[in-house]
């Protein structure tokens, strides 16, 4: 059975019937009335017969425009598409911005796209540019001025292409000798432009005007509390309706957003349960598609393709890693994670292509593989014209496998679109010089984007389109959304680059408050005559901020209620499942398979077992993140390195007192620099060669300062270990340990060094569960010449030697030992102290090595842990965003969006 | 009864006049501001004439509704009561009768009332002039563009990627950060996040050395300023002390002081040479002096004693020593400290804007400031001013400004520069004059850190604008809180604020309220205190609750607010509400970031991005919906050592140790996953995370309660959709972050806010939050800046880095940092004022201050306190509470997993889509198609042309040439292909066949279209290429033209056979159509242009 039409054409079977030409105001209302008309002759027993002759005026004109052109009649001139025209103008303004006007435009895009519709205007509502007294009023203002002097520059940039945009063809369509005039019938043409009426008023003989049908709807008013309200009770009322009334043909008039399209789509698949399983089938048509670019096929060709411009931002690369149209037989394999984790490793935001190539290739994925064929292409892409970038782009994209295979009949649509574009992109390239691959990506992206993907889908019962286009459909229910004050009637929005007082004079479009009021009146009269029901709605809120109903809508009622949030969905998948709690803080004891770890195996499982767990047993991180600079590992590393090296051309405190400043200096100085070695290359070529030069510096001046302490140090010492390896055993667990540093003192006792480049506390190494391992194990490590640990605080401007224990002349240890053992009644003295740490050490390893992983926590444990998705620790502590000062972070910025 | 203040409220709406309006709480401000308004819109041209900023987006629109309800109720003549309802009804008849004469239809486009926020003002200014504010034309705006700075600063830093000497200025700085990059990177983030402050000082349009001399022109003048200020201090002992030090100095001691030091710069080391004479270490005057301070002999040498005895006098002057104090970290222009640091900074900057720039420029959005910088832009500098009149849509004439204490110096600079010829205007046209208003309460100046500015608004009121002097105009009526409330707050706060106004310091005097509303209520105090361990916060907690449940009880249509500093404080409170049942509203109080539901979508939207990301592959299995043991999680890592979770999880799945139950969640899991995976970007992205998590058992492993939190994820993901953001983990867990709790009722009784957020409202009874709280953190932030007024009035920035000085060492930067907690403390002292006026009739402030134990006293709170400035007198008539040690819980064992109790089974759907088989593209090939379109085209042209040329012309080339162009022909293929049709259409002309189809005929059409109904009864639109009637036989003819070809080595007929097979049915059903039409037989050919031959259908 076929859908009711939606256009009432029996008013116009007149003219129809006599074949003459009836004009529609655009493409969509021609369409409904050649549909009617089918219907109507259907139903008149008609086998077949000529079809409607309706079209949209506009391309109805460009067609007699181009008969006059083959006809020989007016000039050829080549007809741009609007990517071509917006091209231009871009083109234009790029050279005026070089030039002496001073200015640099943020958005040049945007520009071209104003003077793109301020010359359309100009010449749709037929004033010439060329016109003295119109020059002088551009002059005057200043926008204005800059825009006819890019105005000229268009003209000339036409003329020397021979080409011209519409507005311009049906300019010259009115200077055609011998219009071929006929019968016009006009339907439904508000609002057209003084250009095209007098094209209408050359080629139409007699020129008429369809009657306007008389208003029959009487409105229904609904209010929202919120937008989603709002969208979500029209999705029901639609459900409700079509349940009804099988057949019916439902409008819905929706604004442009993106975002309330978004949920209005979700909310209609959710009432008519096309969330997944019959995704396909919503009986919903949209007017408005999206735009080519967005569509994910060719979303990640233009991914792949950034790959030109020599250098790609990580977290889009690795969005591209997940793409369905690049085919990556071994996505899954051990060779693309290493190969991700040493790009993640890189610590780079964005990777140049090289480094990128090298470490595909080095993992030995099929990536590489492919990187390393392109190489010649990616290195080199010099500037081409438009047949050369789009062979290029093919290749390219070929190379990768772009778009694979198994593509659905939406996405192959898309694909035939993609093509189209890209001959788009040629014409586009063909109007300038040739392109350097940014500003080819940046064309091809501008095409992509003007180009909209509208599934060709069956004629469907609902349709959404936005407020003008529904205009005038018989509908036998329409629902106009989003009519509050702000928007119903729209406030004037006059082209900024034409002088005010032209556009007023000339009643050019959006320019005046009284014209937009006027505009909007008729618009909802034409709903009411072509409708049999219609409900206007808004809502009463958007982001925080009340919306105040259209004065159209009279006295708004109350708001209907809310629903409760969550979806019936949700409470029925609830009440078919339940929940359980089970204790599960026990992994199988470690067994063949080991451990491996060092000090801070031990540090983990004293600050929370599960954290030891999931990062020595289960080998779990958070993927790294990029820095800027060095990030505190490898200064840690660079500053053990250049200690290392430090004390070992150094040796002991007699040779370093020996020394004079300079000399001193001179040792440090070529220890920073022998520590530099330390860092991997890709890091070093990341991390550029100012930030390694000023940190060598700065480890220089570190040095010099410490060595200054270190010769104020009441005892002399030999260093007789450094970077010791270890190797640990407790409780069957097998550590290996790197002791940074053993000092020999005057008396023979030995002291343990750890250097440590932050703040530094002694406390943790006396607490019953032992929060900094080091010391204690290193200690273990000794044998009983051991008579103290330290910590070498090397922070900046705070640099402390930071030591417990016993021996002759070491007062400060013994009071620091005396002072920490003081709140322990366990332990009385070193002696006690080594073997209390072997045995809460021993403990602790056990514990381990028993699989006991309950989430435990020490209170600062989770401050600095990213583990916290896997233990699903409860609401961590949340610094961020609380209060940074007032706590006031949530309140209403000064004049802010609240 | 006539109104102290009735003459100031007339004065306000006079609009002839421009006026500062200091309105304290409930003095009916707004009422005030829609009187003005309208009083405006009676007088001018254009509704648009009149433009009024209000702070935020509600203000805006609770204004222009204000406006309109009162031209609409004037206009149904709705009856009114109150006094200053009849003068407001006054003024809207006005309106309406000016509104008929004029045809505005304002009742009917409430959108010409210009009621804007400064933010959509700007907006709507750079709209207006697109060009000369830089943009170029309509850009997004971001509320939060904190990831655009920090993307600006790296940009910054990676410039530097060679060698320090590539950009000496930032190395330097680099070095003085111990070469911390990220920190760098934060702080030039932070900084460009308040270029507004600075840019115009620092910023593009200065070069090297004046920003050098510019701030050094600031410490000098800074200098000046506090000496003067403290030498003015000191001035009623300056003949004593002077004296005295001369003495000192003849002892010998005191190189730099030899008496009294005169207020110079200059003057520095002497003036600190003072302090260390008179205060202690602390800061804290000296109790006596001796020899150390140059006062050698003890109290029986008469100079000591004097001096002993002045200082006694002084003792509780605590201010002036605090006072004096400040010249010790005082810096001046020679204290080099961090001075080259800052001097690379100032270059710096104008660097960092530039990288600004690009970042804008590349993600098309831009901030607010930028957006305030651009109106400012196109409004012109001073020297070279935009002549509104002719930009923008109506001339401004009246300006109206809301809350003009917390106003930011764009927002001051905006209205400067639009008034800037406002003066002289009126002066010439004194019957119609242009009017400024702004109206503010300095004593709910509570933006500060945010840059508000108060001194600002006393600026604005004493010197007007550009020469447009503002008449001071001060309310004092209250009509909101009864009489007990207003004495207390008149009492404690008058106390509290600052003796005088101080432009300089931005300091706020306390003025008076007078009481006009009558009845009963209270201020009542409640302290808190107990044992170490006690939970006062619970205890606090407790009591408001019950309060609140209470009065709910006792007075049921009374409104109660329960009101804090910082959400967290609200926390406790809320929740004892919530659970006791009672209606109550909390907007933007209950972060949602750390619910368990939030934080499992999150999970899984992160294994869904990235399946390289184990640790969410990891934590997706944990998850209450496959719920997998330690055990398992071990096999699973086993299995999967070396590649990607995903590909396990969905091959095979094995892995030896596995549990049997293990194995059958993971299978569950992996249905869903593969799903996902295969249905991925082939649904809205909000529907198929949805389908994941419906399928995973999602919603059933979290209470009821989670719905409303999982609905805002659900709406976010939707965001990200249409805003291009796709699965953007990052994007997503940043704005999770800013995702609270729905409010509830914005109607409920009670209301649960921060005080900010509580501005401008009023409710029957108010609690207020731990007043003696301070806050959190004196952590030594990287920068610290300041804008300084000087006496003279000139406007400085003034910016210090982190200079690694200690306490007590000149430097800008301790400087500033204590300037910054001295006004702090002032704005505190303020918000506690807006607190306490928000109550009508009772209003009850709750403290925790700290129990001194020894002098049995609360001790006094930290400066940042809301009450320190009320200490200790708001304690008079306390109520106190001791609260007991609670036993902590019994020791809870580690949480235990909480796991969906059976595998879920997925609902499951065959997929719907079907792969297409095969790549047709190559197939249709698109040169082909366009050439077969070109030569209809070309064919259509000629048709019925007479006399019918013998070859093709310009005009068809120029038509083949525009077919093809528009037929989507790649330029590169157009020559060759031109000439193909051409050869195609010049075949046919040649031909006598073809010359006949193409000649003028009776009934000629070409692409003729028609309907015709199939043998189904379906609709078939059908476009005939060429038909006619035969004027010798009459027969009705229809004609499809063909371009193909031959195939290599295939004869003519054979073709033609194929071809007639091929496209005989559709010529049959042609022919069937037009027969049905015309009603008599119809014959069909087709003509096939390549060959030029016409195959007619017998
Ligand atoms: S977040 Fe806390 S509880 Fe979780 S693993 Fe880390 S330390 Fe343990």
């Amino acid at each position: 059975m076929a859908a009711k039409p939606l256009f009432d054409v029996a008013p116009l079977a007149p003219w129809l019937e006599r074949g003459d030409t009836v004009l529609t105001a655009n493409h969509r209302l021609a369409r409904y009335i050649q549909r009617a008309w089918d219907e109507r002759q259907r139903a008149a027993g008609a086998r077949a017969w000529a079809a409607a002759p309706a079209s949209a005026v506009e391309s109805w004109l460009l067609a007699r425009w181009e008969d006059a052109v083959a006809a020989g009649r007016l000039p050829l001139r080549r007809c741009l598409e609007p990517a071509a025209v917006h091209y231009l103008w871009r083109q234009v303004i790029a050279a005026d911005d070089d030039g002496a006007t001073g200015f640099t435009l943020l958005q040049p895009g945007e520009a071209a796209r104003l003077a793109q519709r301020a010359r359309d205007t100009l010449l749709r509502w037929r004033i010439d540019g060329g016109d003295e007294a119109t020059r002088q009023l551009f002059r005057l203002g200043g926008d204005s001025a800059h825009f006819l002097r890019w105005l000229d520059r268009f003209e000339e940039e036409l003329a020397r292409l021979g080409a011209a945009t519409p507005a311009d063809c049906l300019r010259d369509l009115l200077e055609d000798p011998a219009p071929a005039a006929g019968p016009l019938t006009l339907v439904a043409c508000h609002d057209l432009s003084p250009l095209v009426d007098a094209c209408l008023a050359r080629l139409g003989e007699p020129l008429e005007e369809a009657p306007p049908a008389a208003p029959r709807a009487m409105p229904e008013v609904r209010c929202y509390a919120g937008q989603h309200d709002e969208l979500r009770a029209i999705a029901d009322w639609c459900a409700a309706l079509a349940a009804a009334r099988p057949g019916a043909r439902i409008g819905v008039v929706v604004d442009a957003d993106s975002v309330r399209r978004a949920a209005l789509d979700y909310q209609l698949r959710r009432a008519f349960d096309c969330v997944d399983a019959n995704y396909h089938r919503l009986p919903v048509n949209y007017s408005a598609g999206l735009t080519l670019d967005r569509a994910p096929l060719v979303r990640d060709a233009l991914g792949l393709l950034a790959l030109l411009e020599g250098s790609v931002d990580l977290s889009a690369f690795l969005a591209l890693l997940r793409s369905r149209f690049l085919p990556l037989p071994d996505r899954d394999d051990a060779a693309m994670v290493t190969f991700v984790e040493r790009l993640r490793a890189l610590g780079a935001r964005r990777i140049e292509l090289g480094l990128l190539r090298y470490q595909a290739g080095r993992a030995g994925t099929a990536l590489g593989q492919r990187l390393l064929e392109l190489r010649e292409q990616t290195e080199r892409p010099g500037r081409r014209d438009g047949p050369g970038w789009v062979g290029r782009f093919r290749e390219f994209l070929a190379a990768f496998g772009w778009p694979g295979t198994g593509l659905d009949s939406l996405e192959y649509q898309q694909y035939g679109l993609w093509e189209e574009t890209l001959g788009s992109f040629e014409r586009c390239a063909a109007l300038g010089p040739p392109l350097g691959a940014a500003e080819a990506l940046q064309l091809l992206r501008e095409c992509l984007g003007q180009r909209v993907f509208q599934p060709k889908t069956a004629d469907t019962d609902i349709q959404v389109l936005g407020a003008l286009e529904a205009a005038g459909l018989a509908f036998d229910a329409l629902w106009v959304s989003g009519m509050h004050a702000g928007a119903w009637p729209a406030p004037a929005r006059p082209n900024p680059l034409i002088p005010l007082s032209l556009q007023r004079r000339t009643g050019m479009p959006q320019c005046s408050p009284e014209g937009e009021h006027a505009f909007a009146s008729r618009l909802l009269a034409r709903y009411a005559a072509a409708v049999d029901s219609l409900v206007m709605s808004t809502a009463l809120a958007a982001d925080g901020a009340p919306l105040l109903p259209s004065p159209y809508l009279g006295d708004a009622p109350a708001p209907e209620t809310a629903p409760a949030p969550g979806e019936q969905a949700w409470r029925r998948r609830r009440e078919a499942l339940e929940l359980e709690t089970v204790a599960d803080s026990c992994a199988p004891a470690v067994g063949g398979e080991g451990v491996r770890g060092g000090a801070g195996l031990l540090e983990s499982q004293a600050a929370c077992p599960f954290r030891a767990f999931a990062r020595y047993r289960l080998r779990l991180a958070a993927p790294e993140e990029p820095v800027t600079g060095l990030n505190a590992l490898e200064r840690g590393v660079l500053l053990h390195g250049a200690l290392y090296s430090l004390w070992g051309s150094l040796g002991d405190s007699g040779t370093l007192a020996a020394l004079d400043g300079p000399a001193r200096r001179r040792h440090c100085e070529a220890s920073a620099e022998a520590a530099m070695d330390a860092l991997r290359p890709e890091r070093r070529q990341v991390v550029g060669g100012a930030c390694l030069a000023l940190e060598q510096a700065r480890l220089a001046d570190t040095l010099v300062a410490w060595l200054d302490l270190e010769a104020a140090r009441p005892q002399s010492f030999a260093v007789i270990a450094r970077e010791e390896p270890v190797e640990l055993a407790l409780a069957g667990l097998v550590l290996n340990l790197k002791l940074d540093r053993v000092d020999r003192l005057e008396d023979g006792g030995e002291l343990v060094i750890d250097y440590k480049s932050g703040s530094t506390q002694l406390a943790g190494i006396f607490r019953e569960r032992i929060d900094s391992p080091q010391l204690p194990l290193y200690s273990l490590a000794r044998g009983p010449a051991l008579n103290g640990v330290a910590y070498a605080q090397l922070r900046p401007r705070d640099l402390r030697l930071l030591a417990a224990g016993v021996g002759e002349g070491l007062a400060d240890l013994e009071k620091n030992l005396g002072k920490y053992l003081a709140g322990d009644p366990a332990v009385e003295d070193w002696e006690g102290l080594r073997s209390a740490w072997r045995e809460r050490l021993e403990a602790l390893a056990g514990e381990l090595m028993a699989g006991e992983a309950p989430v435990a926590p020490t209170a600062t444990a989770c401050r600095h842990c990213d583990l916290a998705s896997l233990c699903r620790i409860g609401a961590v502590e949340d610094s961020a965003g609380e209060g940074v000062e007032f706590g006031a972070a949530d309140s209403a910025l000064p004049g802010a969006v609240e | 009864m006539t109104l102290a203040d009735a003459d100031a409220r007339l004065a306000a709406i006079d609009p002839a006049a421009s006026v500062c309006v200091s309105a304290p709480a409930g003095s009916g401000k707004t009422e005030l501001l829609i009187q003005r308004f309208l009083a405006l819109l009676a007088r001018v041209e254009h509704p648009e004439a009149v433009l009024a900023i209000t702070f935020t987006r509600k203000a805006a629109a609770e204004m222009r509704e204000r406006i309109l309800d009162a031209l609409a109720d004037a206009a149904s003549e709705a009856p009114v009561e109150s006094e200053h309802g009849r003068r407001t009804r006054a003024l809207a008849d006005q309106v309406l009768a000016r509104d008929r004469d004029a045809g505005w239809g304002l009742l009917d486009n409430g959108n010409r009332l210009r009621v804007r926020t400064i933010d959509s003002f700007c907006a709507e200014l750079a709209r207006q002039m697109p060009l000369l504010s830089n943009l170029g034309g309509s850009v997004a705006t971001v509320d939060d563009a904190s990831e655009l700075y920090r993307e600006a600063a790296e940009g910054l830093l990676a410039g530097l990627d060679r060698a320090p000497a590539q950009n000496p200025d930032l190395a330097a700085l680099l070095a003085h950060l111990d070469n911390h990059w990220e920190r760098l990177a934060t702080l030039l983030a932070s900084l460009l996040a308040r270029r507004d402050q600075w840019l115009s000082y620092l910023g593009a349009h200065r070069d090297e050395a004046a920003s050098e001399a510019y701030l050094r022109a600031a410490l000098q003048a800074l200098a000046g300023d506090v000496l003067g200020d403290l030498a003015a201090r000191l001035q009623p002992a300056a003949a004593t002390l002077d004296a005295l030090l001369a003495w000192r100095h003849g002892q010998g001691e005191g190189d730099r002081l030899e008496g009294m030091p005169p207020p110079s710069p200059e003057a520095l080391p002497a003036w600190r040479e003072l302090a260390a004479v008179l205060l202690t270490n602390d800061g804290a005057w000296r109790k006596r002096v001796t020899r150390a301070q140059g006062f050698p002999g003890g109290g029986k040498v008469e100079a000591v004693a004097a001096m002993n005895g002045w200082l006694e006098t002084v003792q509780a002057d605590t201010d002036l020593a605090e006072a004096l104090a400040r010249v010790r970290i005082l810096p001046s222009a020679e204290d080099a400290g961090a001075w080259p640091v800052l001097a690379s900074l100032a270059r710096l900057l104008p660097q960092a804007v530039a990288q600004l720039f690009i970042v804008f420029q590349r993600r098309g959005a831009v901030d607010h400031s930028q957006m305030a910088l651009a109106a400012l832009d196109a409004l012109g500098d001073d020297d070279a001013p935009t002549d509104l009149a002719l930009r923008l849509d109506y001339r401004i004439e009246h300006i109206l400004v809301d809350e003009f204490q917390d106003t930011s110096i764009k927002q001051y600079e905006l209205v400067r520069r639009l008034t800037r010829d406002w003066a002289e205007h009126n002066a010439a046209n004194p019957g119609a004059p242009r009017t400024v208003l702004v109206v503010g309460d300095g004593m709910q100046s509570i933006y500060g850190f945010r840059d508000a500015n108060v001194s600002l608004f006393l600026k604005a009121r004493d010197e007007g604008f550009n020469g447009l002097r503002l008449t001071p105009l001060q309310l004092a009526s209250n009509f909101r809180s009864v009489r007990p409330v207003v004495d207390w707050v008149n009492d404690q706060f008058a106390a509290a604020f600052p003796p005088e106004d101080d432009v300089v310091a931005g300091r706020i005097r306390y003025t008076p309220a007078v009481p006009t509303r009558d009845g009963g209520g209270a201020v009542a105090v409640h302290c808190f205190r107990g044992e170490d361990g006690a939970d006062l916060v619970a205890a606090e907690a407790d009591f408001v609750a019950a309060g609140v449940l209470a009065a709910l009880r006792d007075a049921p249509g009374e409104s109660c607010a329960v009101l804090g500093r910082t959400r967290r404080q609200l926390q406790p409170v809320l929740s004892r509400l919530r659970s006791a049942g009672a209606p109550v509203a909390a907007q933007d109080v209950d972060a949602l970031g750390s619910r368990p539901v939030i934080r499992d979508l999150l999970v899984l939207c992160r294994a869904l991005a990235d399946r390289y990301d184990r640790l969410a592959w990891f934590s997706l299995l944990r998850a209450p919906w496959c719920g997998l043991g330690l055990a398992d999680l071990l096999a699973v890592h086993e299995a999967t050592a070396t590649g990607a979770v995903s590909g396990w999880l969905l091959g095979d799945r094995r892995a030896p140790g596995l549990s049997t139950e293990g194995a059958a969640r993971l299978a569950a899991v992996a249905a869903v996953l593969a799903r996902a995976e295969a249905t991925r970007d082939r649904r809205g992205l909000r529907g198929w995370l949805e389908t994941a998590w419906l399928a995973l058992g999602g919603p059933a492993c979290y209470p009821p309660e989670s719905d409303g939190a999982a609905a805002q994820f659900f709406a976010l993901v939707e965001r990200a959709d249409a805003e291009a953001a796709g699965l953007d983990v990052a994007w997503l867990e940043r704005e999770v972050g800013r995702l609270y709790a729905e409010p509830g009722d914005p109607r409920a009784a009670v209301q649960v806010m921060t005080l900010h957020k509580a501005k401008g409202l009023q409710f029957d009874r108010v609690w207020l939050l731990d007043i003696a709280g301070g806050t959190r953190g004196d952590d030594r932030e990287l920068l610290a800046w300041d804008q300084h007024v000087t006496r003279a009035g000139e406007r400085f920035f003034l910016l210090a880095a982190e200079d690694h000085s200690d306490r007590r060492s000149p430097s800008l930067y301790q400087y500033l940092r204590e300037e910054a907690a001295v006004k702090r403390s002032l704005e505190a002292t303020r918000l506690l004022y807006v607190g306490a006026t928000r109550a009508v009739r009772e209003l009850v402030l709750c403290a925790r201050p700290g129990w001194d134990d020894r002098r049995e006293s609360f001790r006094a709170p930290s400066s940042a306190a809301l009450a320190a400035a009320l200490w200790p007198r708001v304690l008079d008539g306390a109520v106190e509470h001791v609260v007991d040690v609670t036993a902590p819980a019994a020791g809870e064992g580690p949480p235990p997993l909480e796991r969906l109790a059976a595998v879920p089974v997925a609902p499951e759907a065959p997929l719907s889509e079907a792969p297409v088989a095969e790549n047709p593209w190559e197939a249709v090939g698109l040169r082909e198609r366009c050439i077969g379109t070109a030569v209809h085209r070309v064919l259509e042209g000629l048709a019925g042309r007479y006399p019918l040329p013998a070859q093709c012309g310009a005009a068809e080339r120029h038509l083949a040439t525009l077919s093809l162009a528009q037929a989507g022909l790649p330029a590169m293929d157009e020559a060759e292909a031109l000439a193909e049709v051409l050869e195609h259409v010049d075949r046919t002309l040649a031909d006598e066949g073809g010359r006949w189809v193409l000649a003028a005929h009776p009934e000629g059409a070409t692409e003729w279209a028609l309907t015709a109904l199939d043998d189904a009864g379906e609709l078939r639109q059908l476009v005939l290429d060429r038909r006619f009637r035969d004027g010798e036989t009459g027969e009705h003819w229809i004609i499809d033209y063909k371009t193909s070809r031959p195939l290599p080595g295939e004869a003519p007929e054979v073709f033609e056979a194929r071809e007639a097979e091929a496209h005989g049915a559709q010529l049959a059903a042609y022919r069937e159509a037009l027969a049905a039409i015309v009603g008599g037989p119809v014959r069909s050919a087709l003509y096939f242009t390549a060959l030029g031959r016409l195959l007619r259908f017998p």
